[in-house]
């Protein structure tokens, strides 16, 4: 008995110690590989690599796709999930394998620039000929102290879509979208009085960037945007901000939004409209493809308006792409920028998949110009916002942040002080990063 | 670790050297090295380099993006004012405590249920233990998409069986959420305790329930008197096992709950990471760490000594 015990243990550390060999082995190949960049490609270009955010419908591999096929130069692109975008790139940049070119979300390209991710491109960007017409959001997010780190890469804006068939049902006027909260308020209960499964209001209610990105133009075209004086000053508890507090809890409470609307991370932030379900969602120009795919009901487009109606606005959010610091092709990596910029691509792969198109010289293109909607939607940029600060991720797109328990507590709980309270939380914050 | 020590225990009786043979040990001992050698530059580069840096890093202010400085114990005072660590503190305990029972309580019921010797006992074996081998996090993608308030199947069904008149809110409130986790859980690792108890069930030599039934002894007896105590061993490296995963438990909040609502849900581990990835301050996430690698030691330690047998 004893004696097959011993030997089976023997056995077994043998076993282990192979393991144990094996996975040192791999650990030390595993630390020498860099993340990307040097690999020879076959034919005479380099072998780039890229990084890029998840966007619905993947309009960048389209353009890495047709970069590839006319250019020897290869592209190698890694599509990451928003939600983990952040961590992926700080870690990356701490061990210093970055791609050659990474695209990221407009707003967190301050902090990028200051943390010296980006390489100065300011002589590229000077020398476009249309540079006067690309995005300027994107261009000033990207740049600081006169030097330019990146370009813009997709352009989308936030701005209400409503479903004219439920508009014409309700017995609503489906040419009259609404332009200010009261009339939110009317043509939502409107709809919501078809009953059933019909709802007239939809927001995703535990998404802090989908609520940045669908509540924040209101405050601003009120003239009170929440991030002031170049993002060191937060204005969460302003008259605007809380009348529209306001007009989601009174939506949320007489049931004119559906109790869903409570979990939703984003995940299913345009699912129901998207069925036909809902009436009024404020979303972004990221929709119009999902919509005009499988057309089953006639809908239209309409800016966010300031609560009382006098003006309206829109985030302008979308992605900057630069060429990283850590490049070691930065030529060729720049080439892909300029190139991404030119008629081409814009037309072809922007335009052409119902995008906005970043040069905004290209808008009245043939494919745009089809759409009434998307001019609508490029006539609304000159009214854009877009929130920049430092620590934006921790505070804007964290699901434990301050502003979503601030827009939570006030919405669903009925906390009055929530959104002062959240005012200084981010106001504290802010101060730290300044 | 914890898991390791009964064997450990066991080698050390085993290795004891015969006496009057000294050289022979000290040849042994030098070979024995050699051997070691391989798992012990494993345990330098994956556990006490990593560990060194973890305790520098806790001493610097180091923002994810950028290099560190070193900024003393400055890290370790603020955490005092963290309130999302502090708060997480309290939930942890709660979801640990729950959990265990829960955990406990169910495996028992199943063991009775697989350990019957009648038809399907393999097939319900089989049946508990296949979740297991699914991913927490694939497993809390599954669960996730299950409890959509929109789309989720487990509504469907709720409505379908007329529990409910509407989507049930699986994750709205704290509570609704502690619950659906709990779920989660206890669907996910049931199956590696109940194989465990089988097997300490199953070790237990049959002889000592004919003797005790021979002398009269009723269930319960039976139960108290030699099950139970058979059982010690096994029972204490599941508590062990499963305090300890509780504690330091993530990847279902992360993915199902992510800390909601509001923060309800947030675990000392997702505080550190939140802390790492969502306010990019590894300094003070690495501080985070050492204090609950230190609690964790001290908890274990006391776990072991109330659970070591009795030395009669």
């Amino acid at each position: 008995m004893t004696v097959i015990r011993g030997r089976s243990r023997r056995v077994r550390s043998t076993g282990a110690a192979l393991a144990a060999l094996t996975a040192a082995g791999l650990l030390l190949s595993g630390c020498g590989s860099p993340g990307g960049g040097d690999a020879a490609a076959d034919g005479d270009g380099v072998q780039l690599t890229m990084w890029v955010r998840h966007t619905d419908g993947e309009p960048v591999q389209k353009l890495v796709d047709l970069y590839n096929d006319s250019h020897d130069d290869q592209i190698k692109l890694t599509v990451i999930p928003g939600d983990s975008f952040q961590q992926k790139v700080g870690a990356a940049a701490g061990s210093r394998s970055l791609p050659d070119i990474l695209g990221s979300d407009v707003v967190y390209s301050p902090n990028y620039v200051a943390q010296g991710i980006y390489r100065d491109i300011t002589e590229l960007a000077d020398g476009l000929p249309f540079k006067e017409t690309l995005s300027q959001a994107h261009q000033e997010a990207a740049s600081k102290d006169g030097k330019v780190y990146g370009l813009p890469l997709l352009v989308d804006s936030s701005l209400i879509i409503y479903n004219k068939d439920l508009f014409t049902r309700a017995g609503l006027d489906p040419e009259a979208p609404p332009t200010s909260f009261d009339e939110i308020y009317q043509d939502a209960k409107a709809i919501r009085a078809l009953g059933g499964d019909t709802y007239g209001f939809y927001f995703p209610g535990n998404s802090p960037g989908g609520l940045s990105y669908s509540i924040m133009p209101y405050a601003a075209a009120a003239g009170e945007p929440p991030l002031q004086e170049d993002g060191t000053k937060a204005a969460i508890d302003s008259d605007a901000m809380t009348a529209t507090a306001d007009l989601y809890k009174r939506l949320y409470d007489e049931d004119i939004v559906p109790s869903g609307a409570k979990t939703d991370d984003g995940t299913t932030w345009t699912a129901s409209f998207n069925a036909g379900k809902i009436g009024i969602l404020p979303v972004g120009t990221f929709n119009f493809g999902a919509l005009n795919a499988d057309p089953t009901f006639d809908w239209g487009v309409a800016p966010l308006p300031a609560p009382d109606g006098s003006a309206s606005g829109t985030f302008v959010g979308g992605d900057v792409v630069g060429v990283t610091s850590a490049s070691k092709h930065p030529e060729a990596a720049e080439e892909f920028l300029e190139w991404s910029l030119t008629d081409e691509p814009q037309i072809e792969i922007w335009a052409k998949n119902g995008f906005l198109t970043p040069r905004f010289d290209l808008a009245d293109n043939e494919y745009t110009a089809k759409d009434p909607r998307l001019v609508k939607a490029v006539e609304g940029l000159k009214n854009g916002y877009t929130p920049a600060t430092l620590p934006y991720g921790e505070i804007f797109n964290s699901p434990n942040g301050a502003w979503l328990a601030g827009l939570r507590g006030y919405i669903f709980d009925g906390d009055v002080d929530a959104l002062s309270d959240a005012q200084r939380a981010i106001q504290a914050t802010l101060d730290d990063a300044y | 670790m914890s898991t390791t020590t009964p064997v450990t225990e066991a080698a050390q009786v085993a290795q004891v050297p015969p006496p009057n043979r000294p050289p022979s040990a000290t040849r042994r001992s030098g070979l024995g090295m050699l051997f070691v050698t391989p798992l012990a530059v494993v345990v330098t580069v994956v556990f006490l380099v990593p560990l060194g840096v973890l305790l520098f890093m806790s001493f610097t202010d180091w923002p994810l993006l950028g290099g560190p400085t070193v900024n003393g114990v400055e890290n370790y005072a603020a955490i005092g004012e963290n309130e999302l660590f502090l708060g997480a503190i309290g939930f942890t305990l709660i979801y640990t405590v729950l959990t265990t029972i829960v955990i406990f309580g169910v495996s028992f019921l199943l063991v009775a249920v697989s350990n019957a010797r009648r038809r399907g006992a393999r097939f319900y074996r089989t049946a508990f233990f296949l979740p297991y081998v699914v991913g927490t996090a694939s497993a809390a993608l599954i669960w996730f998409a299950s409890v959509n308030d929109q789309n989720g199947i487990a509504n469907d069904v709720l409505l379908k069986l007329g529990l409910t008149d509407g989507p049930w809110g699986f994750l709205s409130t704290p509570g609704q959420a502690l619950f659906t986790v709990l779920t989660l859980v206890v669907w996910k690792f049931i199956g590696f305790q109940v194989l465990v108890l089988l097997v300490g069930l199953q070790a237990i030599p049959g002889e000592l329930y004919e003797a005790a039934r021979m002398d009269g002894a009723g269930t319960w007896q039976r139960l108290r008197y030699i099950t139970l105590p058979f059982l010690r061993p096994t029972l204490a490296l599941l508590l062990i096992l499963s305090v300890t995963g509780s504690l330091l438990a993530f990847d279902q909040f992360i993915v199902l709950t992510r800390g909601g609502p509001d923060n309800s849900t947030i675990t000392v581990m997702f505080a550190v990471y939140n802390t790492a990835f969502q306010q990019f301050d590894l300094g003070k996430a690495a501080a985070l760490s050492v204090v609950l690698l230190l609690a964790l030691v001290v908890l274990n330690t006391v776990q072991f000594k109330f659970l070591r047998p009795k030395e009669d």
